[in-house]
């Protein structure tokens, strides 16, 4: 099934069985899937929304900005891939999927042809203890992802790393290939800045499920790839979550999009990533509200250029709702 | 019905759902003599503000108003004793002065003293009787506007069959409550948080109040941008007679910034004072507090989570409904200095005396040069960041050292002791670190007690008690802020973060400090 349908099929717990997600659940997902879409690099765009309840808001946001950039990443041909592989320095470090369970890390050594094909060349292994170096054709490059560490030297004998996807949720919705790839995919997607325990609760001990013709279990952390929250599966990470009383600390890794979960969140971290997409989600009953809503209002007032308006779908009348 | 878990998802759906089906009802009262009084009060307040405030009347209005408001928003007997104002005997002696010294208002204030002692010996509780004519629903919330307000409800309530399974909590605490089937709003909607009817926490909301504070609620937008939307269309009373569609008053600020004179006594250097930009604050229990506008101070939020529950926020970002720490005992002002000075031990005395040294010299040679030609020649001496604020923040007792040492160079040469910078540069960072040492330790050990504390005792009495050891056997106590001034006043620095009573600023019984120096 589609990323994109994916508020359509996921079901929450209540009572003793599972019920379809409610419209204001479906549209944060929505939001999240349409502004994922808005490019990087261009004029960021700011959604806010006023909710009578903060939760859950913040988190099937990023559900749908990670639903977005995955199926958009299952969309490039395998030829752009390796054209992109192509393109990048010898010595970039790669990892490359051996099994479906293990992953190598490598040097990129360049892109070969031979005849009518074409091969991308990594090394394993240093060069005085075999150098061993594997030919990888077009059509297999999409085992190969750029490693966010870089390798400082070449080991003297690979080391396959195994991890684990056990994810029921993430089998019902992904195809293995896609699966394989979503699993090691290592990209700052979305930033959710709030409470650390609030969206933990959420994200790791709230159950889901999506349901066909059978019912598959999991939890959002399946698909958001929470960094901070990974087991050591092996895999990589998609979204990462900040307490806004540290995000003085944080990296400036830039995310494509940022989403700040209450008011006090986007006050305190509003500067933090001037270029990513931002969504807002301001919870009616926040004392800080009048404050947060002000600075909204504010940005509002003084934005650059009117962009179209793209909401998907038309808010739910409980809420209040504001793009520029 | 069950109510879900609160942090289920489908706790979330049902107050979703709640914003789309909440029924709002209006229930309306009478009162003749109250109403009279209200009215007359009313005009009067406007008339009297129309030719400029008088401070005279300040105490007049500020006990009048505060009893209209309360028997208007709780079930209270127009005699109970939770509402009289302290100083009830002195109106009528201001009645009498009124006929000679305000003639033009003479009768009006005849008639609202009048009714006053009318109603101050009438049991009558029309508001009471109105609740009692509710139907009967499970689990129900009072929701009074007020803090103060909530023993004498609950009580009264708990009198009456028909009433004693509501329970009463103030407005502040309504986005806490679980799901319930009813919720009863007393007063003007308009005195409540807009929140109580957009975001609901029960399908029928009922508000009860007297018929001329009777204006039905309406959404209204945070965010700018037209709602292309109709807003829920409710069933909307029209109140007979005259409306009296005010806010809540605010606290009466300048008669607290009297009490402030009154309690904290004269400055240590009253010929010249060190006047710094405060911000105040109305505290639980009427208590005040004067914080320095650009210092911080340990607050506890309890709507954080646990390790970031006490933090350090500038006066003027602190926001009602936190706790305000302050020392309450071992000595006035900040904590932190006293510390400090512990953890610098012998060296303290001498630091603080270079401290007060060229603080001193600093504010003399502004002074004498006014504070824009000493800006101008900061500047000329290499002063990176010299302008007015900074300057004010330099020349105060709290600030240490400046950020920039080019700065703190200039500063010295204005006052010359340029020869010094560096021995004073390294002292000041002394202090410095200390009161940063100083401010983690006594962090640390307030987060492990307000983990211990019963914090649902904090959160209802408004106030609690915390022993440090290290602050010199001193005591903390936290307050929850109540307000916050709209304004920032200039005060002597001697002044700030002392707490004291401002109830009442004629009687001078309750006129108190709370801390021991």
């Amino acid at each position: 099934m589609a990323l994109s349908e994916i508020g359509k099929c996921l079901r929450f717990p209540a009572g003793s069985g599972w019920l379809s997600l409610p419209a204001w659940a479906r549209f944060f997902i929505d939001i999240g899937f349409t502004v994922a879409k808005s490019a990087r690099g261009a004029s960021p765009r700011v959604v806010a929304i006023v909710t009578p309840a903060r939760a859950y808001a913040a988190v099937l946001c990023a559900t749908g900005v990670v639903s977005a950039k995955v199926s958009a990443a299952g969309s490039l041909s395998r030829q752009e891939h390796f054209d992109h592989l192509r393109s990048l320095p010898p010595g970039t470090t790669v990892n490359f999927r051996e099994t479906p369970n293990s992953q190598v890390k490598g040097w990129l050594q360049g892109a070969l042809d031979i005849g009518e094909q074409s091969f991308i060349v990594i090394r394993l292994q240093v060069k005085s203890k075999g150098g061993l170096t594997y030919r990888i054709p077009t059509e297999q490059s999409h085992r190969i992802e750029v490693a966010v560490k870089p390798l400082a030297s070449l080991p003297a004998r690979p080391h396959p790393k195994t991890f684990r996807a056990n994810a029921p949720l993430l089998e019902f919705l992904l195809r293995n290939d896609d699966r394989d790839e979503f699993l090691r995919r290592v990209e700052l997607q979305c930033a959710i800045v709030g409470k650390y325990a609030q969206l933990r609760e959420e994200i790791l001990e709230t159950r889901f499920a999506a349901q066909c013709e059978s019912l598959a279990v999991g939890r959002l952390q399946d698909l958001l790839r929470i960094r901070r929250f990974l087991e050591n599966d092996g895999g990589g990470y998609l979204s990462q979550v900040y307490s806004y009383g540290t995000l003085d600390e944080t990296p400036d890794d830039l995310p494509h999009v940022a989403i700040f979960d209450g008011s006090t969140s986007f006050l305190k971290g509003h500067g933090k990533w001037p270029n990513a997409h931002r969504v807002v989600i301001l919870d009616r009953t926040d004392r800080q509200l009048p404050d947060a809503a002000a600075e909204l209002n504010r940005a509002y007032a003084s934005r650059a250029t009117d962009v179209d308006t793209f909401c998907p779908t038309e808010p739910p009348e409980e809420l209040e709702f504001l793009i520029f | 019905m069950d109510t879900p878990n609160r942090s289920s998802l489908a706790f979330v759906d049902r107050i979703y759902q709640l914003c789309a089906t909440r029924k709002i009802t209006y229930h309306s009262t009478d009162h003749d003599l109250f109403r009279t009084f209200c009215q007359a009060l009313h005009t009067l307040n406007r008339l009297v503000r129309e030719n400029g405030t008088d401070e005279a009347w300040s105490n007049f209005f500020r006990s009048l108003l505060r009893y209209r408001f309360d028997v208007s928003a709780a079930p209270l007997p127009f005699n109970s004793t939770y509402v009289a104002p302290e100083h009830a005997p002195t109106l009528r002696s201001f009645a009498s002065r009124a006929k000679y010294t305000y003639p033009q208002h003479a009768n009006l204030v005849a008639e609202v003293v009048d009714a006053f002692f009318k109603l101050s010996s009438c049991s009558d509780n029309p508001l009471l009787l109105a609740l009692r004519e509710l139907n009967e629903l499970e689990r129900t919330f009072v929701i009074v506007r007020e803090r103060r307000l909530v023993e004498g409800t609950q009580a009264m309530l708990s009198a009456h069959d028909s009433t004693r399974a509501f329970e009463t909590i103030p407005a502040s605490d309504a986005s806490k409550i679980s799901i319930c089937d009813r919720i009863i709003i007393l007063g003007a909607p308009r005195w409540f948080p807009d929140h109580m009817f957009s975001a609901p926490r029960a399908p029928q909301i009922d508000v009860v109040c007297f018929r001329w504070n009777l204006k039905a609620w309406r959404p209204t937008r945070v965010l700018l941008e037209r709602s292309h939307r109709k807003g829920n269309e409710e069933r909307v009373v029209e109140q007979q007679g005259e409306l009296i569609d005010e806010p809540w008053p605010e606290p009466d600020w300048s008669s607290i910034v009297r009490s402030a004179a009154l309690s904290l006594g004269q400055t240590e250097d009253s010929d010249a004072p060190e006047l710094v930009d405060a911000q105040l604050f109305a505290l639980q229990d009427d208590y005040a507090v004067f914080l320095e506008a650009k210092a911080s101070a340990l607050v506890i939020d309890l709507e954080e989570e646990e390790e970031a529950r006490i933090c350090r926020v500038e006066a003027n970002e602190i926001k009602p409904g936190v706790f305000l720490l302050l020392r309450t005992e071992g000595g006035g002002g900040d904590y932190i200095v006293s510390m400090a000075d512990r953890l610098l031990g012998a060296r303290a005395i001498a630091c603080r005396s270079l401290q007060k040294d060229w603080k001193r010299g600093l504010r003399a040679e502004t002074a004498r040069m006014g504070i824009q030609q000493t800006v101008s020649r900061l500047i000329g001496f290499g002063a990176q960041r010299a302008d007015h604020s900074n300057l004010r923040n330099w020349m105060s007792d709290r600030s240490i050292r400046t950020h920039d040492k080019r700065d703190f160079v200039a500063l010295m040469r204005l006052i010359d002791r340029e020869a010094e910078a560096d021995k004073i540069w390294q002292t000041m960072g002394d202090i410095d670190a200390m009161h940063r040492r100083a401010g983690k330790m006594i962090r640390r050990r307030l987060i492990e007690q307000v983990r211990d504390a019963d914090l649902e005792k904090l959160e209802k009495s408004g106030r609690l008690d915390f022993v440090l050891p290290e602050a010199e056997g001193g005591r903390l106590t936290a307050f929850r802020v109540e307000a916050r001034a709209p304004t920032i006043d200039s005060i002597p620095a001697s002044r700030c973060a002392r707490v004291f009573g401002h109830e009442d600023e004629e009687s001078s019984s309750s006129r108190r400090e709370l801390i021991s120096i």
